[in-house]
């Protein structure tokens, strides 16, 4: 275990618009932590009544609380390509609503009864079976989604349906910037997806100050485009006279990764950076590895342990920035520093004989922030709270989850965590590669979204993406 | 009775709702969707048994196809079995010998004794089932005939008497031989024998049926169990009385009038099978399984195992469920088959062996797949189609049409059929009428070579089997005895093709992944047919091979450089075309092609649908494609031929953005689970029971079969159930009074009166649980039921 390097927070926006500042003075400003220890300093100001999971269970629920089941509709993905990330997050859910269940139910009375729906049914099917949920089942409650393409999609019909909801994943920063700018009923959990490009950049800035020449190779289409926007924009303002040295843009349904790797190869850069996901990043590196690809660059991944813990090969380059969708991996915080991390991971294992990912953690902790919420409310009214009542506590949230510290902005109902990041490393426990548990890269999540009342951008850019370009300094040295 | 499933898959119910959703391009994520199936790379071998049972132990191949490595020794760790249907045991009488049917049937039973006898002293579990009934458990339609299987093996209970002594019996072959505990018996054939025992392999037995031709399936019945009775046994029956009554019911049964209710359907079939055993010309005294094997080990194994009843891995369910433990997608899989790859690569009539059926799984794309577990038919490039007697039976409260008369359809005047010997498109014309109509939503995709599917794909494979496949003359050149027989369904039910349009289709996965499909509306009309299960399957529209690779065949045998079938090459003393690995042939493919490119030739009957500068740019992307790759297996199927030698082949995934399905697509198709009914409690005229199912527990890269009680929910598994209660109410005279689906369960209980509106009497119900679609032995109930 190395030790923690901890920095300070960062100060104020204003520090952030003066307009010339070191690398090293920009990096303790934020307040970035490099080690095995940190916690990062939760969110924004609201976070300061954390509650943590459990916390309000000892108490008797104010008034009378009917027993019929507390019905949610969970939709994810159970089969295609993208089942490798929704069974996890079912399985949070799941898991979740046991332990609550275990103690009586939500309020001690109302038991969780999980109905499941296929995102892989499309978006379209997706937002009528939303409707259906809502309609013929009478959900009390919709969690869930994966994907980014149906965030934007559901968010809408979610908040006419008036059905409450905190969305897991399906973290496009398009939902609250633009989609429901003004949500009531709708909220999610994890970071946003802004937040994974900035992160992985902020972790190849610190990590390799000296690189220069920079190469990409992304998806070509939405996501790709996305990591490659955040990419370059912190690398402009930090990486002072550094360059997109080449581009390599696989299509949707590529196995052959040879000509984008040989042209990296013949790019020359300091560092090649991929947002590839999945089995073709399973492909990918692989192929790379067959042309020597990591002895002649550095490398850095928003993604390569961003899937679950098992899908990744031990075969995989060690010490190289692989990304975890700025959110969770299950070693981190490491159990003598954030038990609620330990009792988690436990409780999941046991369960489900795996380990969890990061949909996983933001299941289970967006079923803990409800439970949490109602529980706050029924304090307040007595008796089953009112949605409006629930919501009210969701607003400005702040929950100690197995990954750390959550903030559910009331603006714009997004949970808020610090970003994380880390090594590749092989353990002999672990029968596929897992994060250096002594090279974690934490950022404080303020630090690299746009604050409340940023006004969104016109065209395809983000607040974040817009918000960093017009207020980050760019360093010096 | 097995239908077909048509299910709006998640792909159709996007082509149903047409750009509903519209979002900016900023909402991006990973992708949920990839074209075709998991490997993004297959490797076939051919090897021996022997030779595989180190590779897999190591998983230097991931599964071994066709063969048993470990029959004779353990089974190494992390090696996992699978098990389908291999052979009957069948047992014939010497006509020539026992011409009297009671000599026939004591002979008959005497060596099924004799086999029983043998069997229960040293069967190898799994290996020989006996079962003296010709529908077997991996039958979807066993639960009809339970009854009848149980009786049949009840007649062994009691010891058989003498042996074989004095009873002369010849053994066809080392099974058969092993079964009776004797070597077996070169002269096999020889006139001496009372009573002959073989064993049919299922594949031999349904090969000659099995329609291969350009990704067209059938016939629908095929995997049923009264068909495979039927092809056992009819030849041998020898009363002019019975044969000329098991010929009456089977034209009933195939030709969509066998009954007005699926009780009278399930009644003929078991009509068929007694009056096909009556004789003890052929028995069945039961069956062997074929056992193949995957590697299950972490981390080079693969998981999510589907396989087909009757074909095991060799088949399309399986390469398209088949996933490499270390990958979520993509991977090379690395496959062992037994037997050699001899037959000819051509997609007419060819892939007719082991290695070339799995390479045809894979590179071809059928209509619809076999359900894999005995229960029909699955969608795969058919999407949704709608038949017109059924909506007509709507309309009419739900029966075939009122007073029981036929309601037959108006043919549209501009409709289109083949003209016989020919395969020129005339119009139907006007004052036509069909039986029936089926509407279709065809799922398009490119071709290999990058050409665009488009209707003339779709109707020229009709055009095909008109021209080669009926003829007043069956020793003309122009007639191939097997494009005759894989068209006859077709040619016999079809009375009209109308193309009504083609639709856009977007599967909206938000942001920038739209993407856009075109889908085909075919109308074809039928001369038969009376909403049957069987309607939507008899003759679909669909190719998975573009015309002009058909057309260039057709042009390759008319012209002798090879015919399209080994009958026909036999007969005209050319060889078989190949369009992979024949070199001479390939070359004058080529030569061909370049002809047509330059005159931009469009077959006859596509005069009018394709243009000579579409034609021109059709053979130019072959001629490109020859160059590039150097054969013509041009398809739109999931895999594309990549390299081969004589004894293998490498294939390539074909994750074109225009193909519809994805990865994932028959992930309801892995690991058949089971349903058991322990006990059942008959109170108030009703059935009562809670079913025992199995779940699928996945975890990390594993899984675990658990069961629970239905509804219970204490496996921790949360795969879907999906029960189906199916039973078949006999009533004493042996007569089929219902068949039917019971009420769903109420909390994991199925309770229901199966004999509601039936008179006072005895009964027999037949009962079984399915679970997904898994009609693969079912734990069948047989009650005793007094009304």
């Amino acid at each position: 275990m190395g030790s923690a390097r901890h920095i300070r927070g960062w100060g104020s926006l204003a520090d952030i618009n003066k307009k010339e500042v070191s690398r090293r003075e920009f990096f303790e400003q934020m307040g970035i932590t490099v080690g095995a220890a940190a916690i990062g300093a939760a969110a924004l100001g609201g976070a300061a009544g954390l509650t943590a999971p459990g916390a309000a269970e000892a108490q008797t629920p104010a008034g009378k609380i009917p027993d019929t089941p507390y019905k949610v509709g969970q939709m994810t993905f159970f089969s295609g390509p993208a089942a490798v990330l929704g069974e996890p997050m079912y399985k949070g859910t799941v898991l979740a609503a046991d332990e609550i269940n275990a103690k009586g139910g939500l309020l001690g009375k109302r038991k969780i009864d999980i109905i499941k729906a296929d995102e892989n049914a499309g978006t379209d099917a997706n937002v009528k079976e939303l409707r259906r949920l809502k309609v013929s089942e009478k959900i009390d409650f919709f969690t869930g989604i994966t994907s980014s393409g149906n965030t934007p999609a559901l968010g809408p019909v979610a908040e006419e349906l008036k059905v409450l909801t905190i969305f897991v994943d399906g973290c496009t920063d398009f939902l609250f910037d633009k989609a429901v700018p003004e949500p009531k009923y709708i909220f999610r959990i994890t970071n946003i997806q802004s937040a994974d490009g900035v992160t992985a950049a902020l972790a190849m800035v610190q990590t390799y100050p000296e690189v220069r020449r920079i190469a990409h190779i992304h998806p070509d289409y939405a996501y790709g485009r996305n990591a490659f926007q955040h990419v370059r924009i912190v690398s402009e303002k930090l990486l002072p006279g550094s360059q997109v040295v080449m581009e390599g843009w696989p299509k949707l349904g590529t196995t052959d990764f040879a000509a984008h790797i040989t042209k990296a190869i013949s790019a020359k850069p300091d560092i090649l950076f991929t947002s590839v996901w999945g089995g073709d990043y399973i492909a990918f590196y692989k192929q790379a590895l067959g042309y020597g690809l990591y002895k002649k660059m550095k490398y850095a991944t928003t993604l390569a342990l961003g899937v679950a813990p098992q899908a990744i090969g031990k075969d995989h380059p060690e010490g190289v920035i692989g990304g975890c969708h700025a959110n969770y991996y299950f070693t981190f915080p490491a159990g003598n520093r954030w038990p609620l991390n330990n009792t988690f991971v436990r409780a999941y294992y046991a369960r489900w004989k795996e380990y969890p990912n990061f949909q996983a953690e933001g299941a289970y902790t967006a079923m803990n922030v409800l439970r949490t919420a109602i529980e706050k409310a029924n304090k307040l009214t007595g008796g089953w709270p009112e949605d409006e009542a629930i919501i009210g506590q969701l607003e400005g949230l702040g929950y100690s989850g197995p990954g750390g510290y959550v903030y559910i902005r009331p603006d714009n109902h997004q949970g808020y965590k610090d970003a994380m990041t880390g090594f590749t490393k092989n353990y002999p426990n672990y029968p596929f590669q897992t994060m250096d548990t002594s090279r974690v890269i934490t950022i404080p999540i303020r630090g690299i979204t746009a604050p409340p009342g940023w006004p969104a951008p016109k065209g395809d850019d983000t607040r974040t993406s817009d918000w960093i370009n017009k207020t980050w300094p760019k360093v010096t040295g | 009775m097995r239908r077909a499933h048509n299910h709006p898959t998640w792909w159709a119910r996007a082509a149903l709702l047409v750009l509903a959703v519209a979002v900016p391009a900023q909402a991006g994520h990973e992708s949920p969707f990839d074209p075709s199936y998991y490997p993004h790379e297959i490797r076939i071998e051919t090897m021996t048994p022997a030779a595989a049972a180190g590779p897999l132990a190591h998983a230097s191949i991931q599964a071994f196809v066709g063969g048993d490595p470990y029959a004779d020794g353990p089974v190494p760790a992390n090696v996992t079995p699978v098990e389908s249907l291999d052979a009957y045991v069948v047992l014939t009488a010497n006509p020539k010998r026992l011409k009297d049917r009671d000599a026939r049937c004591a002979a008959t039973r005497r060596v099924a004794a004799a086999i029983e006898s043998q069997m229960a002293r040293k069967a190898r579990p799994g290996a020989f089932v006996f079962a003296p009934y010709p529908v077997t458990p991996y039958h979807a339609d066993y639960l009809a005939h339970a009854d009848l299987a149980a009786a049949a093996r009840r007649q062994f209970s009691v010891p058989a008497g003498a042996g074989l002594e004095g009873l002369p019996v010849a053994v066809s072959g080392t099974t058969a031989a092993a079964l009776l505990g004797r070597a077996a018996d070169p002269t096999g054939g020889a006139a001496a024998w009372d009573v002959r025992v073989e064993t049919v392999p299922v594949r031999d037995l349904l090969g000659p049926h099995t329609t291969g031709f350009v990704g067209w399936i059938g016939p629908p019945w095929l995997e049923e169990g009264w068909f495979d009775a039927y092809l056992l046994m009819s030849a041998g029956v020898t009363d002019r009385g019975t044969r000329s009554e098991v010929e009456r019911i089977y034209g009933r049964l195939t030709d969509g009038g066998s009954g007005q209710s699926e009780a009278d359907t399930v009644g003929l079939q078991r009509r068929l099978v007694s009056l096909l055993q009556s004789g003890c010309e052929r028995a069945v005294v039961g069956y062997t399984t074929r056992r193949e094997y995957y590697s299950s080990a972490y981390s080079p194994g693969v998981e999510n195992i589907g396989f087909d009843a009757y074909d095991g891995f060799d088949s399309g369910i399986f390469v398209r469920t088949a996933k490499l433990k270390d990958f979520p997608w993509n991977g090379v899989l690395r496959l062992g088959v037994a037997g050699s790859a001899a037959a000819p690569w051509n997609p007419v009539a060819g892939f007719t062996d082991s290695f070339g059926q799995l390479l045809w799984a894979a590179v071809g794309d059928p209509a619809m797949l076999p359900a894999p577990y005995g229960g029909g038919w699955i969608a795969n490039r058919i999407g949704t189609w709608q038949t017109w007697s059924v909506k007509f039976q709507r309309v009419f409260g739900g029966v075939p049409a009122p007073g029981g008369s036929r309601h037959e359809i108006d043919i549209p005047a501009d409709a289109l059929l083949p003209h016989p010997g020919t395969g020129a498109f005339d119009r139907v014309g006007a004052g036509r009428r069909a039986a029936d109509m089926v509407e279709y939503r065809v799922l398009a995709s490119a071709f290999h070579d990058g050409t665009t599917m488009t209707t003339a794909d779709v109707l020229y494979p009709f055009a095909f089997a008109y021209r080669w496949g009926e003829t007043a003359d069956q020793k003309a050149r122009a007639y191939d005895p097997a494009v005759g027989r894989d068209s006859a369904l077709v040619r016999r039910f079809l009375r009209g093709i109308k193309v009504v349009r083609v639709d856009k289709a977007v599967l909206n996965l938000g942001a920038d992944l739209q993407l856009r499909y075109d889908v085909p509306i075919v109308q074809v009309y039928l001369a038969y047919g009376t909403a049957g299960p069987y309607t939507p399957l008899v003759a679909m529209p669909w190719s998975t091979v573009p015309w002009h690779v058909l057309a260039l065949m057709d042009e390759a045998a008319r012209r002798g450089i090879g015919a399209l079938s080994s009958g026909a090459a036999g007969r005209l003393g050319v060889p078989v075309l190949d369009l992979v690995r024949a070199p001479a042939q390939a070359a004058e493919l080529a030569r061909l092609v370049d002809q047509f490119a330059a005159s931009g030739y469009v077959p006859e009957a596509l005069r009018g649908w394709v243009t000579a500068g579409e034609a021109r740019k059709r053979w130019r992307a072959l001629g490109a494609f020859y160059r590039d790759r150097h054969h013509f297996l041009v398809t739109n199927g999931p895999y594309r031929l990549q390299s081969w030698s004589r004894t293998g082949a490498v294939l390539g995934v074909f994750r074109d953005l225009s193909y519809p399905l994805g990865v994932g697509s028959f992930d309801k198709q892995v690991y058949p689970r089971r349903a058991f009914i322990r006990t059942v409690l008959i109170r108030g005229g009703r059935i009562e029971f809670r079913p025992d199912v199995e779940r699928l527990f996945k975890y990390d890269r594993y899984y675990k079969i658990v069961t629970e009680a239905l509804g219970s929910n204490t496996s921790g598994a949360y795969d879907d159930v999906n029960p189906v209660c199916r039973y078949i109410v006999v009533a004493r005279d042996g007569s089929v009074v219902r068949a039917g689906t019971a009420p769903g369960p109420r909390d994991g209980v199925y309770s229901f009166d199966p004999a509601e509106g039936l008179r006072r009497g005895d009964y027999t119900v037949l009962l079984a649980v399915f679970l997904g679609a898994n009609y693969m032995t079912p734990d069948v109930k047989i009650i005793a039921y007094h009304k």
